[in-house]
């Protein structure tokens, strides 16, 4: 868990990086034509990207621009080799699995045993996972002490500075005061005014109750007014929030010195949109006053020791850029030639949604073994390279990377059975190296209870979720990424007759939810199976009153269903048509079709094509492959 | 004074910053005047907030016909010398800027940036001519 947030912070980091360091490089040509305001919401946008881990679904942005190889990334961070996404369809003629008859497959069976006793001897990538968990308890521990650092600081602050304030009250001040309240349209009581000597300037300081510190009470007129005016801007466009944003911003990416610089840029924008408002409107005379009124406020009180220190330095690049943003400013546009900074906005957004694709890959998954089932016994529809057996002892062991690592599942059967009176079913298999995912009927002590055993670490460790209420012994299993997952339930309700139910998952296959079924519109026995996301699923049925392919689909997660209307050259008229299990690559998705001649039995697969999630299908000669 | 002088709780504290700024002696209601924006004191309770520092010899007291005047009897440098900057100060140094909406970093700047600015505000008065 902790793991994949940090992973998500670190490609949430990376990819926000970019966009800063556009935006500095932009910046002088934008502060040069256009006001502050635009840079202030930029980095706003910026911010709120940075503290915004989640998944934030833009699937259908208009733009979408594919900043890095995801899966590369991916591999980097997960210390795994990288998988690219190809997709190599093989489809076995055969049923390919060693379950479906042990008996008839001895070859194979004997093949996989001897690789079944060491489990587990991928020990690069355990150092890595465990490297990558040591860093993401770093960084945590991090984020909490630049929390705490600051909270800490500010509490105190706070302590000291009210510790050593006196009220403000001098008469003729107070009316001066009052004026500005009323002109800004604030209450004179919602903002308190103090004096300590402990604050190092005028501050604006506090969420709820704010308060105004001046460092001393030796203003003149002028400077006061200044100083309360800008103030009371800030109060009035909640800018400590700004301000408390960039702060936790801080926190979550301290490893990052772009964020760094991001966050100090930021707050000096917000000074000078500050500034920009005041003056706005005023004349170069009036700007000067303010900027003088500043600088005056500065350099202290003339009775007093100058309380400045030079602990710090920095500030007076900061103080320079804002007198001449005040001073200048009257040149800038600020309302209708707006197209320029109004398109670096859109890019921004669309970087924005485009990096949330990338952090959708944190849940994105390595492809997965899938199966399907048109007749009793399973098709490997897609081979992700991961595969299921029996030993001789019952135990069904999964193999990942063609074998190069071997674990063994919780479930066991008795080897003597075939598989549907074992209580597993050839297609109720999902085998990624990310998700593994076996739904089964219990042994003999509990009948017809519905188990789902579940593997995120290529079966190192399972975990098993028991569906209350289902039985059935026809089983499909899948998963689009790491947390949303589907299954089906179904049995046999007579001749040409069979139910099914449809369940899904959001926490990784945990806790299970049923979701409508077409149940109502067609009850068969099911083929193939597949989800392209939470809402668009595909059940295939075994050709039975027409030729086929007989597909009906949801794109509503179940609530209503409808027969796949699907257009196949006349050539395969002459073939009974069963579907087999979909898959999909994000908006790509791949629909093979099992041909069976009347007269020779299997005749090969087609495939229909979608590129987007399923909605509309097409056929693809390019991809048949028929018995010659 | 020979002792050791004793850190003041805050609302001590607050009597003895009205009464150092007053800069001669002043009487109590003055000091719950100028205190009005900040608390809100009963006489009676000043009173004895009052004669609490007198007994811890910060302040004195002097009887002018029917009403006590106080004056301090610590300079306020002598106090605050003794305060101290605590170590939590210098650890915290400038990091509350982040937290707080400032109308300058008071801290970040020193004398030579002030001669820039000015400089920096002169030049545009003689682009001005």
């Amino acid at each position: 868990m902790l793991e994949e947030i940090f992973i998500d912070i670190l490609l949430i980091s990376f990819t926000t990086s970019l966009l800063i360091i556009a935006m500095a490089i932009a910046s002088p040509k934008l502060r040069k034509h256009y006001s502050a305001k635009w840079r202030y919401w930029i980095w706003l946008i910026i911010a709120i990207r940075l503290l915004l881990p989640f998944n934030l679904s833009f699937d259908d942005s208009i733009i979408s621009i594919d900043i890095t190889d995801r899966s590369a990334l991916q591999a980097i961070f997960q210390g795994a080799p990288s998988s690219t996404m190809q997709f190599e369809m093989s489809v076995a003629p055969q049923p390919v699995s060693a379950v479906s008859d042990p008996a008839l497959q001895p070859e194979s069976q004997s093949a996989l045993q001897p690789a079944a006793q060491p489990i587990h001897t991928d020990a690069s990538t355990f150092n890595l996972s465990s490297l990558l968990q040591s860093l993401a308890w770093i960084w945590l521990l991090g984020v909490l002490v630049v929390l705490l650092y600051h909270i800490s600081s500010y509490l105190f602050f706070r302590k000291q500075a009210l510790r050593w304030s006196k009220p403000f009250i001098a008469q003729e001040q107070e009316m001066d005061l009052a004026g500005v309240f009323k002109e800004m349209g604030i209450k004179r009581a919602s903002v308190t005014v103090l004096v300590s000597e402990k604050a190092p300037n005028p501050m604006l300081v506090g969420i709820f109750k704010p308060v105004l510190l001046l460092p001393h009470q030796y203003y003149d007129r002028n400077q006061l007014i200044f100083i309360v005016k800008h103030e009371l801007i800030h109060y009035k466009r909640h800018d400590i929030f700004y301000k408390l944003m960039l702060m936790l911003v801080q926190a979550i990416h301290w490893f990052n010195p772009i964020v760094w610089f991001m966050s100090r840029e930021a707050s000096r924008e917000l000074e000078i949109y500050c500034d920009e408002t005041l003056v706005a409107a005023h004349d170069l005379a009036y700007r000067k006053q303010y900027c003088e009124a500043i600088l005056d406020a500065m350099q202290g009180p003339k009775s007093r020791k100058l309380a400045l220190s030079t602990n710090f330095t920095g500030g007076v690049q900061t103080m320079q850029q804002r007198f001449i943003s005040i001073l200048t400013m009257n040149k800038k546009r600020n309302g209708l030639s707006v197209f320029v900074p109004a398109l670096f906005l859109i890019i921004s957004v669309s970087v924005l949604a485009a990096c949330t694709n990338i952090v959708k890959a944190g849940e994105e998954m390595k492809p997965g073994t899938i199966y399907s089932s048109p007749a009793y016994a399973s098709i490997v529809t897609f081979d992700a390279g991961n595969s299921y057996s029996i030993d001789e002892e019952g135990n069904i062991l999964i193999s990942y990377r063609d074998g190069e690592v071997i674990a063994k599942s919780p479930v066991k059967v008795d080897p003597a059975k075939a598989a549907w009176e074992n209580g597993i079913s050839e297609s109720g298999f999902f085998i990624s190296e990310d998700k593994t995912a076996i739904v089964y009927n219990a042994s003999e002590n509990e009948p017809l209870q519905i188990h789902v055993a579940i593997s995120d670490d290529m079966g190192k460790t399972w975990s098993n979720s028991i569906i209350e209420g289902a039985s059935g012994s026809e089983l499909f299993i899948g998963f689009t990424n790491k947390k949303d997952g589907w299954m089906t339930v179904g049995n046999s309700a007579g001749v040409a007759r069979a139910l099914n139910f449809v369940y899904q998952t959001s926490d990784g296959g945990k806790t299970w939810q049923e979701i409508g079924n077409p149940n109502e519109v067609y009850a068969e026995h099911l083929t193939g199976v597949g989800f392209s996301s939470k809402e668009i699923g595909f059940f295939g049925y075994r050709y039975f009153a027409d030729y086929g392919p007989v597909i009906y689909w949801t794109q509503d997660q179940g609530l209503s269903w409808e027969r796949l209307m699907v257009s196949l050259p006349d050539e395969f008229e002459r073939y009974r048509k069963n579907p087999l299990s979909p898959t999909f690559n994000g908006k790509e998705g791949y629909f093979p079709i099992e041909l069976i001649d009347p007269d020779i039995g299997f005749a090969g697969v087609i495939y229909l094509v979608s590129d987007d999630y399923g909605r509309s299908w097409e056929y693809d000669a390019a991809y048949d492959q028929l018995k010659k | 004074m020979e002792n050791e002088i004793k850190r003041l709780p805050d609302a001590e504290l607050e009597v003895m910053l009205v009464v150092w700024q007053a800069d001669q002696p002043v009487s109590a209601s003055y000091i719950l005047e100028q205190l009005r924006g900040k608390r809100k004191w009963a006489l009676a309770t000043l009173m004895t907030v009052l004669s609490r520092l007198v007994d811890k010899g910060f302040l004195h007291c002097v009887k002018q016909g029917r009403c006590n005047s106080y004056h301090a009897a610590i300079a306020e440098e002598e106090y605050k010398e003794s305060e101290g900057k605590s170590t939590l100060e210098k650890l915290f140094g400038n990091s509350i800027q982040d937290m707080v909406m400032s109308l300058y970093n008071g801290k970040a700047i020193n004398k030579r940036d002030l001669a820039d600015l000015r400089a920096l505000l002169d030049q545009v008065e003689r682009d001005e001519r």
